[in-house]
């Protein structure tokens, strides 16, 4: 089957529970089955976000909602995370140059430049109700495809 | 949740750090790292071998202390990293801050070989 009905959690926006999503996200990709390069990917990219999420968004409050989804289907595993703490742009945020950002040992600001690393896909939107989504997608065209139809079984 | 525990060796204090560490659990990770230079030690080996998950707010505390340590004529080496965190390091450019050894003996008499 390649495609899995989108599967979901709510967590209140607390960085206790960065570690649930995480796992959360990695038992659905290791089912997949995705190898475990992509689930670690996975695991990091949502990391990044939630605690950006928790961190900027909600500026720090451990009282608010965020809900994570995630599907599967073809070769796209997506993971959607939907608060309503305040917006963000990613264009706002200039690209890292990481030679730059060592020799001036800078410290922070590379969880939107990990998560494109790691990522095929990143976007920020806000739904017409109002609640702030971050889209993230990976691709995995080498992981195990779905059964012919009709082979034997 | 972090596991801290440190050991004495030749030429280095080393830090064996297990667990993920993340934006929860780096306060731990630095303050682990802090208690080794608060007692004077600045040679620092980071033994990684029970730490299968790093984030960026893991390795800003890295970058945190670095130059600390350098200045005070100390280093940090970095030993037994599992290979998907070592990709982290390797994708950051981290791998040009620091040197990695596959053993923590290894990265102890590197600070034999630059004293």
């Amino acid at each position: 089957m390649s495609q899995m009905d989108p599967k979901a959690i709510r967590l209140t926006s607390s960085l206790d529970h960065v570690g649930l999503a995480r796992d959360f996200v990695a038992e659905i990709a290791k089912s997949v089955p995705m190898n475990d390069r992509q689930v670690y990917d996975l695991e990091l990219a949502v990391d990044e976000a939630l605690t950006n999420v928790i961190e900027h968004a909600y500026e720090g409050r451990e009282d608010a909602q965020v809900e994570l989804s995630v599907t599967h289907q073809g070769d796209s595993f997506t993971i959607l995370i939907s608060h309503d703490g305040l917006g963000f742009d990613p264009a706002s945020q200039p690209d890292v140059d990481l030679k730059e950002y060592i020799a001036e040992r800078r410290v922070g600001g590379l969880g939107l430049f990990l998560m494109k690393k790691l990522m095929d896909e990143v976007e920020y939107t806000t739904s017409s109700d109002g609640r702030r989504i971050i889209r993230l997608v990976k691709r995995h065209p080498g992981g195990a495809p779905p059964p012919e139809p009709g082979a034997a079984g | 949740m972090l596991t801290l525990n440190e050991l004495d060796a030749a030429n280095a204090h080393v830090l064996a750090v297990a667990g993920k560490i993340d934006a929860r659990t780096m306060g731990d990770f630095e303050g682990g790292i802090r208690a080794v230079m608060d007692a004077g030690h600045l040679n620092i080996v980071i033994d990684l071998a029970e730490v299968p998950f790093i984030s960026s707010a893991g390795l800003g505390i890295l970058m945190s202390v670095i130059e600390e340590i350098r200045e005070g004529g100390g280093d940090l080496m970095m030993a037994r990293v599992q290979p998907e965190v070592y990709r982290i390091f390797d994708m950051l450019e981290f791998t040009t801050l620091f040197q990695f050894f596959d053993t923590v003996d290894e990265a102890a008499c590197a600070f034999a070989a630059t004293a």
